[in-house]
C-alpha cells in the first residue's frame, strides 16, 4: 500500500511538472509575465506595419527558454497558439548563444501576437500587433504624397 | 642578245627576291634571333613609330573579358516577396549585371549628394537591385571602363556596393546609392533612366529566398542595461542571414595537362614557337627563353612569365591607367584559358581593388570561385603586374573544379552556436559570416566562415 502511494504521488508530481513545462493551450489577453528577462524581441517592433507577409520574429534570450507563438481571436476574444500544417509554430529551445528567429507568415490584416517564453516555471510575454497592408493599399499611400505637382518647373 | 636578257632577269629576279628576304627579316618578328637582338632595341627604342603595329598587343576593347573581372560577385533582386540572388556571371546575372552599368553610366554623369547611412539602409529595405563587388572599384576606372563622362563628385571616389532604389517605377528619376564599406560613406545620384528593363526584370525574378540583413531584424544592435544579460552574439549591420537551410557540398580539383596545350600558350605570350630556346627539367616542368622574357609551364597547371625588363614586357595597352591593365590581363587570361575545358562553376575573380593608384604601375590579383563561392588559398591564383601598359610578371595557377558529393544542408542560428560554443562561451562580436571552400587533403568543403573582431576566423564545418 506504502509503496502504491508513492508511486502514484511520484506520478502526480511528475505529470504535474509536465503540465507546468508545457506551453498553455489558450491565453487571456490579460495574462501577465512571472519574469522579464528571459527573452527580448528585437523584430518586430511591438506595434508595425509592412506589406511584407513573411515576418521575422528574432531576438536573443536565455539558453534553454522554449518560445511558442499565440495569435488573438477577436471572435473568442483569446490568444490561440498559431499552427503551420496542423502543428504549433514555435522556434523549440533557444541555442546556448542566446540568439533565435523564427519566420511567420501572415494574410493581409490586423494581427495580435503573443511571444510566449517559458523556462523553468517562469513566464514571459511579449505582445506584437503586426498590420499586414496589401501591396495596393501601400501603393496608393504612397501616390497620395506624391502627385501633388510643383507650382513651378 | 637572248644570253643577255636571260641574265637581266635572272638577276632581276635574284635581286627581288633578297629584297623581298629581307624585309621578312627586318619586319616579321618571328624571325628575329632570340639571344641580342638588334631589331629588337630599335623597336623599343623608337616604339613611338611602332604605335598599333604590334601583333602581340591584346585588344583593350575586348569588354567581354573585362565583364568578366569587373562585375559584382553578388546581385540581389529584393520586392516585397523576398530576395532573389543571383551569380553575375551566367544567365538573368549577366543580364542584370548590363543593366547595372547601363546605370552606372547614365548616373555617372549626374550629380551626387552625400547621405546618411539610414538612407542607404531603408533603401535596402524597399524594392531594389543590389550589387556587391566586393573590391573597392574608383569612380575613374568605371568611367574609363563604361566610356562616360564623369561629371564631379566631390569627396566621392570609389565604391564596393551599389543599389538602384526601384520602389516607384512610375517615376521617370532613379534613386541610385553608392557605398564605400571602408569609410562607411553613402552617396546617392538622381538619374535619369528608362524604367522598362528594371520592371521587366521583377516581372521574371526567380523565387525568392528567405533572407533579412542583420539589422532589419535588430540583431545589430548593442543592448543596454538588464536586456544585456543575454546577448552573447551581436552581429554587423550588413550580414545577409538566411532564414532557411543553406545546401553544402564538396568539390574537387580535376587535374589539367597543361602542357598539351603548350604551343598555343607560346603564342598567346607572344614567342615564336620554332625559334624560342626550351630546356626541361627533371619534374617535367618546361622552361621557355628568348630575348624578352622567360616562361615556365608545369605540368601541374602553374604559369609564371617574367620579362626581362620593364620595357620588354607583353604589350597589353597603350597608357598605364588600371583599367587598361585589368582588361588587357582579362584578356589575356581569357585567351590562356580557351581551350582549357574548365567546369561552367569554376571562375576567376578579382580581389585586389580597382583603384587608380596613380602610378604606372600595378598588381592585379585574382582567386577561384566554384559557383560563386570563393575557394579560400594559401595565396592568391593569379597575380599579374602591369607597368606602363606592359605585363612584365605574370603567375597563374590553372585549376579546374567539379561538385563531389552533396553533404548534410546547414542553418545559420547552428553555425552561430557552434561559432559561440568555439569561441570558449564568450561574446562573439561577428563581422562576417559566409560561406567558402577549404582543402582538407584531396578534397575541399563547404565550410562557414565567422570572422570576428577579436579573434581569428572561426571556421565551421
Amino acid at each position: 500500500m506504502k509503496k502504491l502511494v508513492v508511486l502514484l504521488l511520484s506520478a502526480i508530481l511528475c505529470f504535474s511538472s509536465m503540465v507546468s513545462f508545457a506551453a498553455p493551450a489558450v491565453l487571456n489577453p490579460s495574462a501577465q509575465s512571472t519574469a522579464n528577462n528571459l527573452i527580448v524581441i528585437t523584430n518586430p517592433p511591438s506595434i508595425s506595419s509592412t506589406t511584407q507577409k513573411g515576418i521575422v520574429f528574432c531576438g536573443y534570450g536565455e539558453s534553454g527558454v522554449n518560445v511558442t507563438f499565440y495569435k488573438y481571436n477577436p471572435l473568442t476574444g483569446l490568444y490561440y497558439p498559431m499552427t503551420s500544417g496542423g502543428e504549433n509554430i514555435s522556434l523549440g529551445i533557444v541555442y546556448q548563444s542566446g540568439l533565435f528567429w523564427k519566420k511567420i507568415d501572415f494574410t493581409a490584416g490586423n494581427h495580435k501576437v503573443i511571444v510566449y517564453a517559458e523556462k523553468d516555471g517562469r513566464v514571459q510575454i511579449v505582445k506584437r500587433e503586426i498590420n499586414v497592408l496589401s501591396p495596393g493599399i501601400a501603393d496608393n499611400l504612397f501616390d497620395y504624397t506624391l502627385n501633388f505637382r510643383p507650382a513651378y518647373k | 642578245m637572248k644570253k643577255e636578257s636571260i641574265k637581266t632577269l635572272l638577276l632581276s629576279a635574284l635581286v627581288v627576291c633578297s629584297m623581298v628576304l629581307t624585309s621578312q627579316i627586318w619586319f616579321n618578328e618571328k624571325l628575329w634571333s632570340s639571344d641580342y637582338d638588334f631589331f629588337s632595341v630599335f623597336k623599343d627604342k623608337f616604339s613611338f613609330i611602332f604605335k598599333g603595329s604590334d601583333s602581340d598587343s591584346l585588344s583593350i576593347g575586348d569588354t567581354g573579358a573585362f565583364d568578366s573581372i569587373f562585375a559584382p560577385n553578388t546581385i540581389l533582386l529584393s520586392s516585397n516577396t523576398g530576395r532573389a540572388v543571383y551569380d553575375s556571371s551566367g544567365g538573368k546575372g549577366e543580364e542584370i549585371n548590363l543593366i547595372i552599368n547601363d546605370i552606372i553610366k547614365s548616373a555617372l554623369s549626374s550629380s551626387v549628394s552625400q547621405v546618411e547611412e539610414n538612407e542607404w539602409k531603408n533603401a535596402i529595405k524597399g524594392t531594389n537591385v543590389y550589387a556587391d563587388y566586393h573590391v573597392p572599384v574608383s569612380l575613374t576606372a568605371i568611367g574609363t571602363f563604361l566610356e562616360a563622362q564623369i561629371t564631379e563628385k566631390g569627396s566621392f571616389e570609389s565604391f564596393d556596393k551599389i543599389l538602384i532604389d526601384c520602389e516607384k517605377l512610375s517615376n521617370t528619376i532613379v534613386p541610385v546609392y553608392f557605398r564605400d564599406s571602408a569609410s562607411n560613406t553613402h552617396y546617392r545620384i538622381n538619374t535619369p533612366f528608362d524604367k522598362t528593363a528594371l520592371t521587366e526584370l521583377f516581372a521574371s525574378s526567380s523565387n525568392a529566398l528567405n533572407l533579412s540583413y542583420s539589422f532589419e531584424l535588430g540583431l545589430d544592435k548593442k543592448a543596454e542595461g538588464e536586456a544585456s544579460k543575454h546577448q552573447s552574439v551581436l552581429l554587423d549591420s550588413y550580414i545577409l542571414l538566411s532564414l532557411d537551410e543553406t545546401p553544402m557540398n564538396i568539390i574537387k580539383e580535376e587535374p589539367i595537362n597543361v602542357l598539351d596545350q603548350t604551343e598555343h600558350i607560346l603564342k598567346t605570350f607572344g614567342y615564336n614557337i620554332k625559334t624560342v630556346r626550351k630546356f626541361t627539367q627533371t619534374n617535367g616542368t618546361e622552361n621557355f627563353v628568348d630575348s624578352k622574357s622567360t616562361l615556365v609551364i608545369s605540368p601541374k597547371g602553374y604559369i609564371e612569365y617574367t620579362a626581362v625588363s620593364d620595357t620588354s614586357g607583353l604589350q597589353i595597352g597603350e597608357d598605364g591607367h588600371i583599367t587598361t591593365a585589368a582588361a588587357g590581363v582579362a584578356s589575356l587570361i581569357d585567351r590562356i584559358l580557351s581551350p582549357f575545358y574548365l567546369s561552367s562553376g569554376t571562375k576567376l575573380f578579382i580581389s585586389s581593388p580597382l583603384v587608380e593608384t596613380g602610378g604606372n604601375s600595378h598588381t592585379l590579383t585574382f582567386g577561384y570561385m566554384f559557383d560563386a563561392i570563393k575557394i579560400i588559398s594559401d595565396s592568391d591564383d593569379c597575380v599579374v603586374t602591369v607597368t606602363n601598359g606592359k605585363i612584365t610578371h605574370l603567375k597563374l595557377n590553372i585549376k579546374n573544379y567539379f561538385e563531389a558529393e552533396q553533404k548534410a544542408p546547414t542553418n545559420v542560428l547552428d553555425i552561430i552556436d557552434k561559432a559561440y560554443t568555439k569561441n570558449s562561451g564568450t561574446t562573439l562580436d561577428i563581422e562576417d559570416l559566409s560561406t567558402g571552400y577549404v582543402k582538407y587533403g584531396s578534397i575541399y568543403e563547404k565550410v562557414w566562415l565567422v570572422t570576428t573582431k577579436s579573434s581569428s576566423p572561426i571556421i565551421i564545418e
